[in-house]
């Protein structure tokens, strides 16, 4: 895969998730108790020996760059090649970009310079764990202009799947040519939509991959996909095999379980302080759980503090939420209600 | 090369004798502590948490895993440009070359490391010690008394004193007398064997050291106390705080215990003075509907099934049904079976406990159950005293 340049997509990001993707792309929405969704797709570069992968990245993404960083948990910190960041920008002459395709324009010399000859386009958002390797060797073998990647289950309407599970190859010297000749038609909107009007003239086929893509497209997705790794070995699997999946590291403590903790089947990532009930959840880095709090069914992320008697159900808690003591926060339906970032219930 | 103010030299060579099993493979500063950390985590992180960018730590036994947990020093920020840490296993030279014949000599060896930087002031420490210390404090008390070596200390228990060097001070906290674990100890002020030194005097008297055939090339033993005899200014640093040597089966099983007090007296939790180590991207552990925990500190990549009280559980260990785990330490990657009680142990990495097994001490004793092994060869199956009971 030295010839493969790994682009990862964040336009086009039409599915949002309300209150968590109000000051971050999708991309680096936490999933999972320590990962965010763009640690699947990276890792999966990464584990595919893909050693040089740029960013197309739509505002919004300082959360993004500081979860990147310089690429290191992914092996992408290297002297020649590794990690790429192209955001969108303004010049003198235009408004800031609005499509991949004219964000992809501002950044052509970059492609024009890299040394590979295919690229690999995916959309970050994807939570599955693949192994790019075979279907190169198909879309090689087949001297393929684009090779589409779709998941086997699903194959029955493949444009529709294909725009949401975006995974292709493409010939660079063709993909060149798409942006230089696309970037300002004005009924074209994203890649995706110059390879489907022009799939016909060039040599386009698919490759079915028989691992399962979650795409989270709304908050009860969110919610499904998260509740699934409370079984262990789903978790185990998914996040092992073919490849490791990897996320920024921190230097969170072990938990720290006292004599008043009740935990039953839940997730608990590292440098929390479990002082009180936890069922059935979900709880991300550096979490503290009051004395006497009870929390159930819920997603909570990173470094929010539960006060004491407080009570949580079917709720997810975004980073740093603080609930002050005996509050009570529960929702009986199958869409969860979002507490945002920062926000103090009290 | 840049000058630095002060370069750290680690020694990191100690067999550990007296851990037994736990060190067969590995040296003392790697043997696992308080549930993701190695025990050298807590002075190299003090390092870097003090402001050292430059960090020499001398290997010499089992340096393999030592080696590779080190790495590049990117968890502590010691991947540096300018400086960062330098792994100084001993070596040859044209006219042959030895193995590190004590402390003193150990830095001797190295001292074409140190001419490098040419520091103004040289921090000695082992990496076999658990405690938050700011070395830059020191640093400042070192200068302000215009020291030629300071000497940091503890006050121990009075009945434990004769199993240290003790420092008898002047009121100016200037030291007038070693005492090396004396039996009638006339003050219980115990040194920590971190010392800075001037860089300069360091070298005048690590060669004199080298040149004395009588020397046993210690500096607790040899070089301090010439130094004394030499009228240097010798002070000691007094420091109040938590400090163990984690030499024994014994005080390694209590240090981890001590994280589990309801104010631990070393709080990992703090932002301001993290203790860093190399993490390996596992998953958030999963706390089962049958487990159930008190008062325990586990790490990620856990897999619970069972009961866990007042123990400490390291990176990715599986605990299975009905087992029962109370103080005890369980080292990384331990396959803990189904239907197990284990009291009061330390459980070695990869180790494999079968179901049904009963693991405990004797008249309060730690067990201990060597590295990669399965509890059959090494223990006794108590199975059927167990069930009886129940």
């Amino acid at each position: 895969m030295k010839n493969v340049l790994g682009v990862i997509n964040l336009f086009n990001e039409n599915e949002q998730l309300e209150k968590l993707t109000l000051n971050r792309p999708l991309a680096s929405v936490p999933f999972g108790g320590r990962y965010r969704l763009i640690d699947f797709t990276l890792s999966n570069l990464m584990n595919s020996n893909v050693k040089n992968v740029a960013i197309l990245m739509n505002q919004k993404y300082r959360s993004l760059m500081d979860h990147l960083g310089n690429g290191k948990e992914w092996d992408l910190n290297r002297k020649n090649g590794g990690l790429f960041l192209l955001p969108s920008f303004s010049t003198w002459d235009s408004d800031i970009v609005q499509t991949d395709l004219q964000n992809l324009f501002q950044h052509l010399e970059f492609f024009q310079k890299a040394k590979q000859d295919q690229l690999l386009v995916i959309n970050g958002t994807l939570i599955t764990n693949i192994d790019y390797r075979v279907a190169f060797q198909v879309h090689t073998k087949n001297d393929a202009d684009i090779t589409i990647l779709y998941p086997e289950e699903k194959n029955s309407s493949l444009n529709q799947q294909a725009s949401k599970n975006e995974m292709f190859f493409i010939k660079k010297s063709l993909f060149l040519q798409f942006i230089k000749e696309n970037a300002f038609e004005k009924e074209i909107h994203s890649l995706s939509d110059v390879i489907y009007k022009f799939m016909d003239q060039y040599k386009v086929i698919p490759y079915f991959y028989p691992n399962e893509v979650i795409h989270v497209s709304s908050i009860k997705d969110y919610y499904q996909a998260n509740m699934q790794l409370l079984d262990p070995d789903y978790f185990q699997k998914l996040i092992s095999k073919p490849g490791k999946i990897c996320s920024k590291e921190k230097d969170d403590a072990p938990v720290r379980y006292t004599s008043t903790s009740e935990v039953m089947n839940s997730l608990i990532a590292n440098g929390c302080i479990i002082e009180g009930k936890v069922e059935g959840s979900i709880i991300f880095r550096g979490v503290k759980v009051h004395q006497g709090a009870s929390i159930k069914n819920s997603i909570i992320l990173q470094k929010c503090e539960i006060g004491e008697n407080a009570v949580l159900e079917n709720v997810i808690l975004d980073k740093e939420v603080v609930i002050s003591p005996n509050q009570i926060l529960i929702t009986k339906t199958d869409q969860p209600i979002v507490i945002e970032k920062g926000a103090i219930i009290q | 090369m840049k000058r630095k103010e002060m370069v750290a030299m680690l020694l990191a060579g100690g067999e550990g004798k007296r851990l037994g099993p736990l060190t067969q493979h590995i040296a003392k500063p790697a043997v696992p502590f308080g549930g993701k950390y190695r025990i050298i985590d807590f002075t190299l992180s003090n390092c870097t948490n003090s402001g050292i960018d430059t960090v020499g730590v001398l290997t010499q036994y089992q340096p393999l895993l030592l080696n590779s947990h080190i790495g590049i020093g990117s968890p502590w920020d010691l991947d540096r440009k300018d400086g960062g840490v330098y792994i100084l296993p001993p070596f040859v030279e044209k006219n042959g070359g030895t193995w590190y014949k004590g402390t003193a000599n150990a830095i001797y060896q190295n001292l074409t490391f140190l001419e490098h930087y040419n520091p103004e002031f040289v921090l000695i420490i082992s990496g076999d010690h658990i405690y938050a210390m700011n070395y830059e404090k020191m640093l400042e008390f070192h200068q302000e008394n215009n020291s030629d070596v300071t000497i940091a200390a503890i006050k121990v228990p009075w009945e434990e004193a004769s199993r240290f060097g003790i420092l008898n001070t002047n009121s100016m906290q200037q030291i007038t007398e070693f005492e090396e674990k004396p039996v009638e100890p006339k003050n219980n002020l115990a040194s920590m064997g971190i010392y800075i030194f001037n860089y300069e005097r360091l070298k005048e008297y690590l060669i004199l050291d080298e040149l004395d055939l009588n020397s046993s090339k210690d500096f607790g033993k040899d070089v301090l106390p010439r130094m004394l005899k030499d009228g240097l200014r010798l002070n000691a640093y007094p420091f109040e705080g938590y400090w163990k040597d984690v030499g024994t089966i014994e005080s390694l099983w209590q240090a981890n215990m001590d994280l589990l007090e309801e104010k631990p007296p070393i709080n990992l939790n703090d932002h301001q003075w993290r203790i860093r180590s190399v993490s390996h991207n596992h998953l958030p552990q999963f706390i089962a509907k049958t487990a159930k925990i008190k008062n325990s500190m586990i790490n990620e990549g856990c897999h619970i099934d069972g009961e866990i009280e007042h123990s400490v559980i390291f990176t990715g260990v599986k605990v299975g049904k009905n087992t029962y785990i109370k103080d005890s330490v369980i080292m990384p990657n331990a396959k803990i079976g189904e239907n197990v009680i284990i009291h009061k142990a330390i459980i070695g990495e990869n180790a494999i406990i079968d179901n049904g097994s009963f693991i405990s001490g004797f008249h309060d004793e730690v067990t201990i159950i060597n590295e990669n092994q399965s509890n059959r060869r090494t223990t006794f199956d108590f199975k059927k005293v167990v069930s009886s009971k129940k």
